[in-house]
């Protein structure tokens, strides 16, 4: 019986450290089927951080955003990321950096084209930021 | 021509409202990578920032870098969590910047090809703490097309980010910086 209660609590200890490992090393994810914290138009959320860059970022800082909008342009970086830049006004917009997925999307776009991405609301510089972005429909 | 004009203009508002910068010959680009590494026998970390703002006025040698804290991708959720949440604090903090200058601007010449070493002086801003500092770095010229380069080394204390004991054995005191940027023209 004894005996028992060892083997019990050694497997037990085990498994919690192997689980504990396993969170710690989890990779960031891919938000394909997490849902959105807000869904809304590229120029809507940029025309936001325009308006009042302090509110916007309270409310859509860290969130998953899913933006619909125009491609005003794409292109990769010298790592290789590609990043797809939505309509905002006429200067500026929202610079969705691609997660690895998309290489496979990018050949299929082409400037002018109405997707869907969501990815995850970094703030705003001259563009607003998504980073881990997807592309959900091109 | 009339978008150029408003596009010249409004970079020129980014960075008054950031700060200043003066003077003509101003080369910007709004892709630099930022990254940081720390490595102890335990753990290494590593994070990179692909969306960082910069701005180079080749004439008077004033820099300026604006970098979101969010942007910062790490290879594991937990540590970029811990990051935002615990020690950035990014929610309060949502940006750094640093303003400053070359100071041997003077030596690089922008119309011939080559690797120029310069140092840099200026003001690191995050986590709500300013921090004057200086490093080294490159300009290479090739082609027309301007790159930047440096690296320096951050202390985390320095900036009022505690590390929780549990966790110091894994982060390196200083944690290295690199910056790098490929400038493009606009003139105004």
């Amino acid at each position: 019986m004894k005996r028992l209660m060892i083997l019990t609590t050694l497997l037990l200890g085990i498994s919690l450290a192997v689980l504990a490992v396993y969170f710690i090393n989890q990779p960031v994810s891919s938000l394909n089927g997490t849902k959105p914290d807000f869904a809304l138009s590229s120029a809507a959320l940029y025309g936001k951080f325009v308006q009042n860059e302090d509110s916007a970022n309270k409310q859509y800082l860290g969130k998953i955003v899913e933006l619909s909008g125009k491609v005003k342009d794409y292109g990769a970086d010298e790592n290789g990321q590609m990043s797809l830049i939505l309509e905002g006004d006429e200067l500026f917009g929202v610079n969705c950096k691609l997660n690895s997925s998309g290489k496979d999307v990018t050949p299929k776009i082409q400037k002018g084209d109405q997707v869907k991405v969501k990815g995850v609301c970094s703030g705003k510089l001259m563009d607003v930021i998504l980073v881990n972005c997807s592309v959900e429909q091109g | 021509m009339q978008n150029k004009l408003f596009f010249v203009s409004a970079l020129s508002l980014f960075f008054l409202m950031q700060g200043n910068v003066n003077g003509q010959s101003k080369y910007y680009d709004k892709n630099c990578d930022v990254s940081f590494y720390s490595h102890t026998p335990i753990e290494d970390i590593e994070a990179k920032n692909t969306s960082a703002v910069s701005v180079l006025d080749v004439e008077s040698g004033a820099l300026e870098f604006a970098v979101l804290i969010k942007a910062f991708e790490f290879q594991k959720s937990l540590m970029q969590e811990h990051f935002n949440e615990n020690y950035m604090e990014s929610e309060k903090f949502p940006k750094a910047t640093f303003k400053g200058q070359v100071t041997n601007i003077s030596s690089v010449k922008m119309t011939t090809d080559g690797n120029y070493p310069i140092e840099i002086t200026g003001t690191l801003t995050m986590h709500g703490v300013s921090k004057e500092i200086s490093t080294t770095g490159t300009i290479k010229v090739s082609g027309g097309n301007i790159g930047g380069r440096s690296e320096f080394l951050v202390k985390p204390e320095d900036f009022n980010i505690a590390i929780p004991s549990v966790v110091k054995e894994k982060i390196e005191k200083e944690l290295k910086v690199t910056v790098e940027a490929n400038y493009s023209a606009y003139t105004n």
